[in-house]
């Protein structure tokens, strides 16, 4: 095999060479002369180069090397993160101009993580999987303490390192075992042998620690335990990018692994992620309920998502792989708003994340609160919103895969959904207890309102006309 | 074209009220008024053009139809289409819908605009449900009436209004999701047997089920059709949610919201699965009796006028339970009439005691008494509406519960027997009322002034409907027979 990289394949790499160019270049600038500004804006312009590159190559050859698959399903997700690492950006430019020095690394490590995230999409073994889930994880433990106006950043960033070290630790471990077993670390080695042999105990422990190490990026119960304090402890746009972007990431890993090694087709497999599907919902939601803190309130909603989520990959091949993309387009959309409306509200005193901060805020600031309720609705999956259009795909990849237990579960926990989303809309519209004189910081910032606009229009498009995005999910097929 | 006209006449007039409202106070509600009546005299206007074929079309034909793909790739379109049933359903929304703005002309102070427009919406949400023929838009529109209700109800109702408006809230979505979720098996049982994965009701007409799975599936729908209409054990939101409504929330509730549910079982449980509604007759006549008798003693208890009202509309969506599983034409005759009847006089209760609590901020029964002589004109459309509540023949009521009696005896005489008691009760808690209100001695001194000119406008149009209604109720009859006769000839 020719270890050169030919012109042809660089082409093919260029949105992954983006995405590093940028923070290359950051540097050179810090080392010359910080500016932040310009900082942000090259950021801005890799991110959308990057997105720019994702479309491109969308109809030109797949790259496939033993490492990496670059075809369109990872074209598809690469392009997404962009877009939300874009957005992130946009909002987070705010809480850096309130630092007094070290603003510019931020975007580096956003870069990364974005880039981790993306390889993680590609990867096609486990040689390359960890690789960069590392390389988003340990940006990650950086971006979450970047910004602390008290210690609890700097906590929430500790206690992620500290759990996914651990959850990287058996994540490995359970490589080991695999390879132990298979022989192989390529997803298509794996799931040859698996097709030839039966599962040996050892396998089965493998699968599972494996499973159990994606959970925990995916903040699935019984691995949540850190999802709260680390949305509450991180500044809104970090959380946004932790809850789409990295989440986002080991979807597609899982996906790309189940369908190289057939995975749905195992009991054992098909059993472990119900129980985990089942659990995520219903403890998840019931936890929500009684949160008085947005970002703890999304947070426990975020991991009943990542619930309904597991039905569709659940519901593998009866359109099942469509329906989670899909469902991840919506939940990106929702979660960016969500965490754009706090960051807007957020101010040098803190975060809005108390609940109590929203009461009334349909008469103070209409359009940010009618859209703060779209993103609810959206979450609860009402009709008119890309949510609804996503439980409905799962909903339909769930039935048609008879897989009637877990839809019972959605159906319930939806409903116990419903109670806590339409709590926060009664919030901002009842009545404010004292007349607080109309604060006008938020006219001035405007790039979070252009983020809101976009996601709006974003949220409605799928909730009403979802049929590019599907037919776009519909060709994005994974090469073997 | 006229139901996408109709629908987005709404839409726009909403939306347009609400912008409206940001430059002139006064604005949302003229706009409102305005699209409502334009959408209402379209359909008159329809009505008047297309008098002489309405009753004649052949079972199962559509008056109007548009279609159009939506999401393709799993077989979704935008269809809707129009029948008699439909088509004296969109009569009887958009006349309560221009009611509903002349009622909160002067109720609605504050945040007009976004009142106006969850007010326009949920008349275009209803008209959806009432004209969708595709299950997955049925669904959709089925849900679009649900948050501008919960934001009228949530936001300018009465004193427990948070509390009623989620009540309502999480019962019609937990129960929709039962629906949704039976339509999706639907979808994918019809897809297996003929290999077309389709939403479209008339592709799902005709689905071959073993008796189990019907019956499970026509459980999902019934579920959520009976919380809407609504049936016994499942009644529970309404009185709350009809209680501390605005008056113009309380009238589409009970005189629209509560059709659907109606609308729902003859269109869509019924006819998709006639193997499971033949099982489940018997058990829906008697929740349908249940209903009936245990509506109307709720009602004779309650000491606040409003809730009294609720109640009463729970004894008589009894009788709709009922003739719904007697399956004969005079039954299905006299559901119709009582889905258009009960709109009519209930809402107009609905909106008399509304007028009554702007002038004393009270609705307890127990503070009012003697008040004929300080306002003679509420009193007497009171009492008119009071004996339409009862069954007084001449009044539309009469009409209708007659015909589902009659049409449910031949189905089974011994739940009917004891589902006439219900007339009885009825007229008991109609009079009491009548009489608690506005006869016997003042139990305080009110200073009331009468009805004015536009609240004369408001009840005397509707005295009149259910004047017509009692008497020369043929029309309606005649535009709904085809589609009873199609209904009942699937069976």
């Amino acid at each position: 095999m020719n270890n050169l990289i030919t012109s042809g394949e660089l082409l093919q790499l260029l949105p992954f060479i983006t995405m590093l160019a940028g923070p290359v270049l950051m540097i050179f600038l810090i080392s010359i002369r910080r500016n932040h500004t310009f900082t942000w804006i090259l950021t801005l312009l890799s991110f959308a180069l990057t997105l720019a590159f994702a479309v491109y190559l969308m109809d030109k050859e797949p790259y496939v090397s033993p490492l990496l698959t670059i075809d369109r399903f990872s074209l598809l997700y690469t392009g997404m993160f962009a877009s939300a690492g874009f957005l992130v950006t946009l909002l987070a430019k705010r809480y850096l101009d309130n630092l007094s020095e070290r603003r510019e690394e931020f975007y580096l490590l956003l870069l990364f993580a974005t880039l981790g995230s993306s390889l993680m999409v590609s990867s096609n073994g486990f040689a390359s999987l960890f690789l960069s889930l590392e390389l988003l994880g340990i940006s990650l433990y950086a971006l979450i303490s970047y910004i602390h106006r008290s210690g609890k950043a700097i906590e929430a960033g500790l206690k992620y390192l500290i759990l996914a070290a651990l959850s990287s630790a058996v994540l490995i471990f359970g490589v080991a075992l695999v390879y132990y077993e298979t022989g192989g670390l390529s997803y298509s080695s794996i799931g040859t042998y698996l097709s030839q042999h039966t599962f040996s105990p050892l396998l089965v422990a493998g699968i599972g620690m494996i499973i159990a190490g994606a959970g925990f990026k995916l903040s699935l119960v019984p691995f949540h335990w850190w999802t709260s304090d680390v949305y509450q402890g991180s500044n809104a746009p970090v959380t946004a990018f932790i809850a789409t972007v990295s989440k986002g990431g080991m979807v597609g890993a899982l996906i790309r692994f189940f369908t190289m090694i057939h995975g749905t087709e195992y009991q054992q497999v098909v059993l472990v992620l119900t129980i985990l599907a089942a659990a995520s919902m219903l403890i998840g939601n019931i936890l929500a309920v009684r949160q008085n803190n947005l970002k703890r309130l999304l947070a426990y909603s975020s991991i009943a998502h990542l619930g309904y989520l597991m039905i569709s990959l659940i519901a593998f091949g009866d359109g099942g792989t469509q329906a989670a993309t899909f469902y991840l387009y919506a939940y990106f959309a929702t979660t960016l708003g969500a965490f754009g409306v706090i960051s807007i509200l957020s101010d040098s005193q803190g975060e809005a994340e108390e609940l109590e901060k929203y009461k009334g805020l349909f008469w103070k600031k209409p359009v940010l609160a009618a859209f703060l309720a779209l993103i609810m609705f959206s979450l609860a999956g009402i009709p008119l919103t890309a949510g609804f259009a996503g439980k409905f795909f799962v909903a339909l990849s769930g039935v048609k895969a008879d897989l009637w237990l877990l839809l019972i579960f959605l159906a319930v926990n939806s409903v116990i959904g419903v109670y806590y989303y339409l709590r926060v809309v009664v919030m901002m519209f009842s009545a404010p207890k004292e007349k607080t004189p109309a604060s006008d910081n938020s006219s001035t910032f405007s790039a979070g309102y252009i983020v809101l606009g976009l996601l709006a229009i974003i949220i409605i498009y799928l909730g009403i006309s979802p049929n590019g995005i599907l037919s776009l999910i519909g060709s994005a097929v994974i090469l073997p | 074209m006229i139901i996408i006209n109709l629908i987005g006449i709404l839409m726009l007039g909403g939306t347009a009220a609400w912008i409206g409202s940001r430059f002139h106070p006064h604005a949302a509600r003229s706009i409102s008024l305005v699209s409502v009546s334009l959408a209402f005299l379209l359909i008159l206007g329809y009505l008047a053009n297309n008098l002489s074929t309405i009753g004649v079309t052949s079972p199962g034909a559509w008056l109007e139809e548009v279609r159009f793909s939506w999401i393709p790739a799993f077989g979704i379109s935008v269809h809707f289409a129009m029948d008699g049933l439909s088509l004296v359903m969109i009569l009887l929304t958009l006349f309560l819908g221009v009611l509903s703005v002349l009622v909160s002309w002067k109720e609605i102070t504050d945040r007009k605009g976004f009142y106006y427009f969850n007010l326009l919406w949920i008349l275009a949400g209803i008209i959806g449900v009432f004209t969708a023929l595709d299950l997955f838009l049925f669904y959709f529109f089925w849900e679009i009436m649900l948050i501008p209700m919960y934001f009228l109800i949530g936001i300018w109702g009465h004193e427990k209004r948070v509390y009623a408006a989620y009540k309502f809230f999480i019962y019609t979505q937990a129960s929709g999701l039962l629906m949704f979720l039976a339509i999706l098996s639907l979808y994918f049982i019809h897809g297996r047997n003929t290999g077309i994965y389709s939403f479209d009701y008339t592709d799902l007409l005709g689905t071959q089920f073993d008796p189990k799975t019907g019956l499970l599936l026509m459980g999902g729908f019934l579920m959520a059709f009976s919380v809407k209409l609504p049936v016994v054990p499942l009644h529970n939101w309404l009185p709350d949610a009809h209680t501390q409504a605005p008056t113009a929330g309380s009238l589409i509730l009970a005189g629209l919201l509560l059709k659907t549910g109606a609308y729902g079982i003859i269109r869509f449980a019924i006819p998709l699965f006639p193997q499971a509604a033949h099982t489940f007759a018997p058990a829906g006549m008697i929740l349908g009796a249940i209903g009936i008798i245990y509506g109307a003693k709720l009602a004779f208890s309650q000491t606040d006028l409003k809730r009294l009202v609720a109640y009463t509309s729970v004894s008589h969506m009894g009788f709709v339970m009922l003739g719904v599983f007697a399956f004969n034409q005079l039954a299905y005759q006299g559901v119709v009439m009582q889905m258009v009847t009960h709109g009519i006089s209930t809402g107009a209760l609905f909106i008399l005691v509304g007028f009554m609590y702007e002038r004393a901020h009270t609705r307890d029964i127990n503070s009012f008494g003697g008040l004929w002589a300080t306002v003679p004109k509420l009193a007497s459309m009171m009492l008119i509406f009071a004996l339409a509540s009862l069954g007084l023949p001449g009044l539309g009521n009469f009409i209708a519960e007659f015909l589902v009696l009659s049409g449910s005896f031949q189905a089974n005489m011994i739940i009917t027997a004891i589902a006439s008691i219900g007339l009885v009760l009825g007229t008991v808690y109609s009079l009491r009322i009548f009489q608690r209100v506005f006869q016997g001695p003042k139990n305080k001194e009110w200073n009331f002034s009468d009805l004015s000119w536009r609240e004369v406008i408001i009840i005397g149009s509707l005295v009149m409907v259910i004047l017509w209604l009692g008497l020369y109720p043929q029309p309606v009859m005649d535009a709904v027979k085809p589609v009873i006769t199609a209904v009942l000839g699937n069976l």
